[in-house]
């Protein structure tokens, strides 16, 4: 069994362990960086492989002396002992070992699933699947989009598809909250200008575009035809109208923090943001000593808030905490913005009214709402882990990534318990054969 | 603070304490469970769902064994088979030489067990998939397979859909005797009741103390991996005969040995491991990798399925790994119904039954002098009230 040392380890090369890694490197030391995708950047900086680094200012660490680059590499399981950390590392069709002393934590976020009825047909993906195609293979599943949910992230995929060599057609862009919400984060827009500015100046090209974007407008449900997708849309006031022969419907309702490594450290967790977050100090640090979290695992609130919070970390780990001050500010105001972002595009429990009994909410599993509900109002489940023991719902492959949140979501409203959100657990962070752990 | 009262109390609202209750209700008794947590949150909620009978020794636990299994079915029929149960048959191997295996299988014969000996060509189609280099085996048609929370879940309703209670999430924080009942408090209730019956598996030593009395009943680690879902390539509960020896051992260190079987969703289950390491719940990569490899070793197409999911959970052991079912020595009211290690599915569904009538003054389906709690407990001085 090869095994390996790295005193400091970062677990995700997306913005903030890119941002952790470039403060490694400008004071020398080295650092061990591992991700589960091959080239570095995570989601946010997702781009094709051979193209010119996204972010300029990091792109000096693909061949930094002082980065040690684990990638295709994902983590399938750690131990702690005697002071230090035992990675269980799994690439290439082999599993290896590394031995660490201080860990971060950046393993990012991964979406928010809502089911709507037709969820599942054909040409219904994530809006983060749409962007991942987009920006990593300039190719869109399809030429006339529908863009819908609700949250920040539609606007990014917006700019990625119009920025495509082909821009296929955006046939309409809908926001399910409606626009006098954006009055809750006021402060944050206040103390991040730049925002506000670029808010508008994008909303002002969308018009010249002649792109349809509407709020207050929800996708509530997605049919099948001869030619395409119909797609329903819902005004909050009652309303409804179609628009027809679509071939993609991205729908996004924002992200949740990946807890799969953190469950495995068995980091505290703690409400950020409307979302399970992996709670830290000041510093950065976890509740589990030499460990550290940063970025979206921490709560969700975009890459500059990220970039910001991996300088901290870093720095922390390093010894050097008084020199943060700064970075310190910066989140500061970030987390105020991502704060009212939060409040204004808070997670809607409404999907719940969406669909019938029999719909479908764990797709790995095939288990239907009204058995999960079941669970909750005659077999006495308390959450959606206790769900999951009942109903197999968070079972499947997927492991809960997809159906865990809305479990949740269910549980709150129909168990007489009130437990709360069950904290996520998934003992094997990556895919690993039986046959890998024989050799 | 809520007062209750009931004929009898069940504490632990896992598989035994779910038959116990079963078939305390059925017997006329106003019954109540009461968990500290959900049902099925303790043990059951990381068993196999195994009803064997094929790796007893001849004795009282495989006595009680062969009645639980077929007491199994008529519960089924009663509740409505809504918890998988499949009587799908084991298959022991034997690695090397058969003599132990095949003498055991015998022994067991006498003692009622059906069994056959299978040899080479005949394993293969009980399990083609199984490696060709496996010679000897014992199958075992009576070995049984469930879903163990779903069972209990279902019973509970089940029982609650007949007029009897269940609370959960209450704390059994003392249990004090009175002039002629128990009372039980917890977080918020105070109840009183004729009997109780002590249903909390690894933890019934706790409510033992709790109760101001005695039972030696400690943890036994086991972790079970879970492939991502597969076709089904596994047909019958398959195990290495040196999971016998396993079970009966007194070591504190791991034991481990090759369990594997299908699950109705395709996903497939591989055991066994066994150690005393108190409850500590921390995952042990050595220990996976050695039932990964015993594993892939039986069933080599096993070598590409893909890792989902680790769990453990803490099997009840008693000193002489026979469970305690029984009046307690000093309280008279008090009953255990614990200490069933990895074979509380199984035996659950003949303790219920054994307890009840026990508690009823019936006469006992077996012998219950073998499983007495007083074998573990010292006399105490009668100094009234706990």
């Amino acid at each position: 069994m090869s095994s390996t040392f790295s005193k400091y380890v970062i677990i995700g090369a997306g913005p903030a362990g890119l941002s952790a890694a470039a403060t490694f490197a400008k004071q020398a030391i080295k650092v061990s960086v591992i991700d589960q995708y091959q080239i570095p950047g995570g989601q946010y900086w997702r781009h094709k492989y051979g193209e010119s680094f996204p972010a300029e200012e990091f792109e000096f660490l693909l061949s930094s002396p002082f980065v040690e680059w684990n990638l295709e590499t994902s983590i399938w399981q750690i131990e702690q002992e005697n002071g230090h950390f035992l990675l269980h590392l799994r690439s290439a069709g082999k599993t290896t070992e590394m031995r660490t002393e201080k860990i971060l934590v950046a393993t990012g976020a991964i979406e928010r699933s809502i089911p709507i009825p037709g969820w599942t047909l054909p040409g219904v993906i994530t809006a983060g699947g749409l962007q991942s195609l987009v920006k990593g293979f300039d190719t869109s599943p399809g030429n006339s989009i529908v863009l819908g949910g609700s949250g920040p992230f539609l606007f990014p995929v917006v700019e990625s598809l119009l920025d495509m060599s082909n821009p296929p057609t955006i046939k309409g862009v809908f926001e399910y909250r409606s626009n006098f919400r954006w009055w809750r984060n006021t402060l944050g827009l206040i103390i991040n200008p730049e925002k506000a500015f670029a808010a508008i100046k994008f909303l002002l090209f969308l018009k010249r575009q002649k792109i349809r974007f509407e709020t207050g407008v929800n996708i509530s449900k997605i049919e099948a035809t001869n030619s395409g997708l119909t797609i329903h849309l819902a005004k909050k006031k009652g309303s409804q109208s179609i628009i027809e022969n679509v071939e993609v419907a991205a729908i996004s309702y924002g992200f949740t923090p990946d807890l799969t490594i953190p469950s495995i450290l068995k980091l505290e967790r703690k409400i950020v943001f409307g979302e399970e977050s992996v709670k830290v100090d000041r510093n950065q640090r976890g509740s589990i000593n030499d460990v550290w979290a940063a970025g979206e695992v921490t709560g969700i609130g975009g890459h500059e808030l990220a970039i910001s919070e991996g300088k901290i970390a870093a720095l922390s780990m390093l010894g050097k905490s008084r020199s943060s001050t700064i970075s310190k500010l910066n989140r500061f105001r970030q987390k105020v913005f991502a704060s009212g972002l939060a409040k204004i595009y808070a997670p809607s429990k409404d999907w719940m009214d969406w669909s019938t009994e029999d719909f479908i909410i764990c797709r790995c599993e095939e288990v239907k709402k009204s058995e999960i509900i079941d669970s909750f109002k005659k077999l006495g489940a308390d959450s959606a882990r206790t769900s999951k023991l009942f109903t197999r719902a968070g079972m499947g492959m997927c492991q809960g990534r997809i159906c865990h949140r809305n479990v949740s979501d269910l549980a709150q409203r129909f168990s007489d318990k009130k437990t709360g959100i069950s904290p996520v657990s998934r003992p094997v962070g990556g895919a690993v054969t039986l046959g890998e752990l024989s050799d | 603070m809520a007062e209750e009262r009931a004929d009898v109390v069940v504490i632990g609202a896992g598989i035994v304490g779910a038959m116990a209750a079963f078939f305390a209700a059925k017997s006329g008794l106003k019954t109540l469970v009461i968990d500290r947590g959900a049902v099925a949150s303790g043990t059951t909620g990381a068993g196999e769902g195994n009803i064997m009978v094929s790796d007893k020794s001849p004795g009282p636990e495989l006595e009680l064994a062969l009645i639980s299994r077929d007491l199994w079915f008529d519960v089924a029929e009663e509740v409505g088979n809504s918890f998988e149960l499949v009587a799908k048959g084991g298959l022991a191997i034997a690695r090397n030489n058969p003599t132990t295996l095949y003498e055991f299988a015998e022994s067991q014969s006498r003692a009622g067990v059906k069994t056959r000996k299978v040899e080479g060509k005949e394993i293969l189609e009980l399990e083609p998939h199984m490696n060709p280099n496996i010679s000897y085996g014992v199958h075992y048609p009576q070995d049984a397979q469930c879903q163990p929370m779903l069972a209990a879940a279902q019973i509970l309703r089940h029982v609650q859909a007949a007029g009897h209670k269940l609370i959960s999430h209450q704390e059994v924080l003392r249990i004090k005797e009175a002039k002629d009942s128990l009372i039980i408090e917890t977080q918020d209730r105070i109840i009183k009741s004729n009997f109780v019956i002590n249903a909390a598996g690894t933890w019934a030593g706790e409510i033992a103390k709790r109760a101001g009395s005695e039972l030696p009943i400690m943890p036994r680690r086991g972790f079970i991996l879970v492939t991502a879902p597969l076709p089904q390539y596994i047909n019958h509960k398959v195990y290495d005969s040196d999971y016998v020896d396993n079970v009966a051992s007194s070591e504190a260190e791991l034991q481990t040995s090759t369990v594997i079987e299908g699950t109705k969703s395709g996903t497939i289950l591989i055991g066994a491991s066994r150690e005393r390491v108190g409850f500590d719940r921390s995952i042990n990569v050595a220990i996976i990798k050695k039932l990964a490899r015993q594993a892939t070793s039986l069933f080599p197409i096993l070598s590409t399925a893909q890792l989902l999911r680790v769990y453990n959970g803490f099997r009840p052991y008693s000193p002489d790994h026979l469970p305690v079912i029984g009046p307690d020595k000093n309280l008279p009211r008090l009953f255990h119904c614990a200490g069933h290690e990895g074979a509380g599915i199984g035996l659950s569904a003949a303790s219920g039954k054994l307890i009840a009538q026990i508690i009823n003054g019936e006469k006992t389906l077996v012998d219950p002098a073998p499983f007495a709690p007083a074998r573990f407990q010292e006399s105490q001085a009668k100094t009234g009230v706990a």
